[in-house]
């Protein structure tokens, strides 16, 4: 009898202890992750997706939400109001975001050849991608609009830019770029632990999403397939932007016609890639060079990279898949 | 997978996908919008530029669709905690 109530009791304190651990383990991993604060929501004409960590769930997302509306307010050519409205109209604007700007992306052109340039916002104006009037534009008003296209005559002078006659500026391309920069530079006066901010398909990592500081996991798009993504990268903090063919298109005459234009010839661009994926430590420029690299091709985008110690991953259109620098990619298997 | 109905910002409804025998119909803003098991789009919309319903089909988590014109946005997400990745670049 006695030798049974021993055994009891052993069990009773045997099963005390697995409890106490069972639940040890379970405030642990809760511990370890932090509070999120999710929210999607509509800026700059296009999808915002933000997921906000720290120990209680940050309630930031408004001021997030507030200071890419400002942005827009700044850089956008449909805001009549814009300071890029104001120099499209006269020639001049005085602003030093537009001005940073501007003399950010004068060197990429160049290693371009060109092809990617600010001032393409007349010839953007005739495709008018996802606007009513979209469609190919006539030879002879492509042709004028063309003229207009020349990043070398714009002069950024401190906050000051001015533009030769007639060039109309579309910051298009590095908008969504250069507002993740803005949530960063807003995130750094916070206590906030970390934030995966995707702001129409460009994406800010801030900080860390766990206390073990395990690397944000940022999954590319497929260009052809809905059903599949393209893989996954892992990156401990930094920008990361998509340019492909398969965002904005219209098709007109059985041909098909996408958004990422080649100031040179005012076509989509001719290049054998159909994706690429820039991996930067700065916002605007990851969103430029995704422009440009898509524009150059798999090859020539290579120096550029380099220059400003950025990686990418590539797809061609014929499927193949490769990336250049310290980018740390799984391909999706399926 | 849930996928999220917002409007202007705020969530007004989540539908539980893997829950549908049969797709279900929503229609706001001018936005008619199907949410089948493993899928969702727009099947209709009274935006000019029409790209919500161009998108096509979403079927991953993280994937959204948008009408900006009418700020309507649905997005899927994963039903556990354990999301394979935190965002998808495009």
């Amino acid at each position: 009898m006695e030798r049974r109530k021993k055994i009891v009791s052993a069990l009773v304190i045997l099963l005390a202890i697995a409890a106490a651990v069972a639940i040890g383990v379970l405030a642990q991993r809760r511990s370890a992750d932090y509070e999120a604060e999710s929210y999607n929501g509509i800026a700059m004409g296009t999808i915002v997706s933000m997921k906000l960590y720290d120990e209680t769930a940050p309630a930031l997302s408004k001021q997030v939400m507030a200071q890419i509306d400002a942005l827009e307010q700044t850089i956008s050519w449909r805001v009549e109001s814009s300071p890029v409205a104001a120099l499209n109209r006269s020639g001049a604007c005085s602003n030093e975001t537009v001005s940073s700007v501007v003399a950010q992306c004068a060197p990429i052109s160049d290693a371009a050849n060109g092809a990617f340039d600010l001032t393409i916002g007349k010839v953007s104006e005739l495709w008018d991608f996802g606007g009513e009037k979209q469609g190919v534009p006539e030879p002879d008003a492509l042709r004028d609009a063309l003229r207009s296209v020349d990043y070398k005559a714009l002069t950024a002078d401190g906050a000051s830019v001015t533009a030769k006659s007639g060039q109309h500026l579309d910051l298009g391309a590095v908008g969504k770029g250069l507002a993740c920069d803005r949530i960063r530079a807003l995130l750094s006066l916070t206590d906030i632990k970390g934030a995966v901010v995707s702001v129409g398909g460009s994406i800010l990592c801030f900080g860390s999403r766990n206390k073990a500081g395990e690397p944000w996991r940022v999954a590319i798009r497929h260009p052809r397939r809905e059903d599949a993504l393209l893989g996954t990268i892992r990156l401990k903090e930094g920008f990361v932007s998509t340019s492909g063919d398969y965002e904005k298109f219209f098709e007109q005459d059985g041909k098909r016609y996408f958004h990422i234009l080649d100031a040179r010839t005012g076509y989509p661009a001719r290049t054998e890639l159909c994706s690429v994926t820039v991996v930067c430590d700065n916002g605007l420029l990851s969103d430029a060079l995704s422009t440009a690299c898509f524009l150059l091709g798999r090859e020539e985008s290579e120096p550029l990279l380099e220059r400003y110690n950025a990686s990418a991953v590539f797809m061609t259109k014929e499927g193949e898949i490769s990336t250049f620098g310290n980018v740390d990619f799984t391909a999706n298997e399926s | 997978m849930i996928a999220e109905l917002i409007v202007d910002g705020e969530t007004v409804e989540e539908v539980a996908l893997s829950a549908l025998s049969e797709p279900v119909v929503r229609e706001v803003r001018g936005c008619k919008i199907i949410f089948a098991r493993s899928s969702v789009h727009f099947a209709q919309a009274d935006c000019p530029d029409q790209l919500c319903v161009k998108t096509g089909e979403i079927r991953l988590p993280g994937e959204s669709i948008a009408c900006v014109p009418n700020r309507v946005v649905v997005t899927l997400r994963q039903t556990g905690a354990n999301d394979p990745y935190d965002v998808v670049a495009y």
